[in-house]
């Protein structure tokens, strides 16, 4: 069975392991987007290797990337949440999720980020940089550079998370300035 | 002579020589086997080989790996299971 967008498939790999997932996108010949949602089967908006992924029966009709709320209204209309026995979360939660998970749109968190100066940069590196993820996957199609675009996504994975939280972003700058002075003074101590 | 307490077999010995160039015995306790997968019998990985009880004070997550059949059964067994249960319904 083909990975389209909309299959439902089983993670067969790591700690999402046997939990259900529908394919939002075709990122590569060997990636695939992918989505539990998070508050229904605990499955991560995550890029996934195919390798990792077992196609089932179903499909869900879903545009490509379509939001968490299309896609639990896709999963009730076949009818898959009884058959897997997974609940259905409360709209409320669903919306919290969407929050944090940041959809491709790139207009409305810049209009949030001008009003608030130290929030402002953080958000606005993170539309920029997951397109340019995107185009680099599809550009290195050899498997040899594997290793070198894993590294570069995930510590872009790891800012998508920070903006969540309030309080840490405002640390990190400060840290990074006080490492700064350190060096200064040793120098003048030696002379 | 020997402690009796150290006479049981359940002891390991290991001859060390001490800093006065004499041999002695020093008994020690035996390390549990390593665990196994319960399927192709392969030791398995990020399963400590402690004594149980160094491994009631570990942190759960660092017990097992964290997946479904995780300190039981190894990654790729596991993989074949579930695609199993996948093909069955």
């Amino acid at each position: 069975m083909a990975l389209e967008v909309g299959r439902v498939c089983m993670k067969t790999a790591g700690r999402e392991a046997g939990r259900y997932c529908v394919v939002l996108k075709k990122l590569d010949d060997t990636f695939v987007l992918v989505t539990g949602p998070k508050v229904l089967t605990g499955v991560k908006r995550r890029r996934c290797n195919i390798e990792h992924l077992e196609p089932t029966q179903h499909t869900v009709k879903i545009k490509s990337e379509a939001a968490e709320s299309e896609v639990i209204k896709a999963y009730e209309n076949i009818g898959l949440l009884k058959k897997f026995g997974l609940r259905k979360p409360s709209p409320e939660v669903v919306k919290e999720a969407e929050k944090k998970v940041p959809v491709k749109k790139g207009e409305k968190p810049k209009k949030e980020e001008k009003k608030e100066k130290p929030p402002e940069k953080k958000p606005e590196k993170k539309p920029k940089e997951k397109p340019k993820e995107e185009k680099k996957v599809e550009e290195k199609k050899p498997k040899e550079k594997k290793g070198l675009t894993i590294k570069l996504k995930i510590p872009s994975l790891r800012k998508a998370k920070k903006p969540e939280k309030k309080e840490k972003p405002k640390k990190k700058p400060v840290k990074k300035k006080v490492v700064k002075k350190k060096p200064k003074k040793k120098p003048k101590k030696k002379k | 002579m020997v402690k009796p307490r150290l006479r049981t077999r359940s002891l390991k010995r290991k001859k060390v020589r001490t800093p006065g160039d004499r041999g002695v015995v020093h008994y020690r306790r035996k390390k549990p086997s390593s665990a196994k997968c319960a399927i192709c019998k392969k030791p398995l990985h990020g399963v400590p080989r402690f004594n149980p009880s160094k491994i009631r004070k570990l942190a759960k997550t660092k017990r097992r790996p964290e997946r479904p059949y995780g300190g039981n059964l190894c990654s790729s067994c596991m993989r074949k299971l579930l695609r199993k249960s996948v093909i069955e319904t």
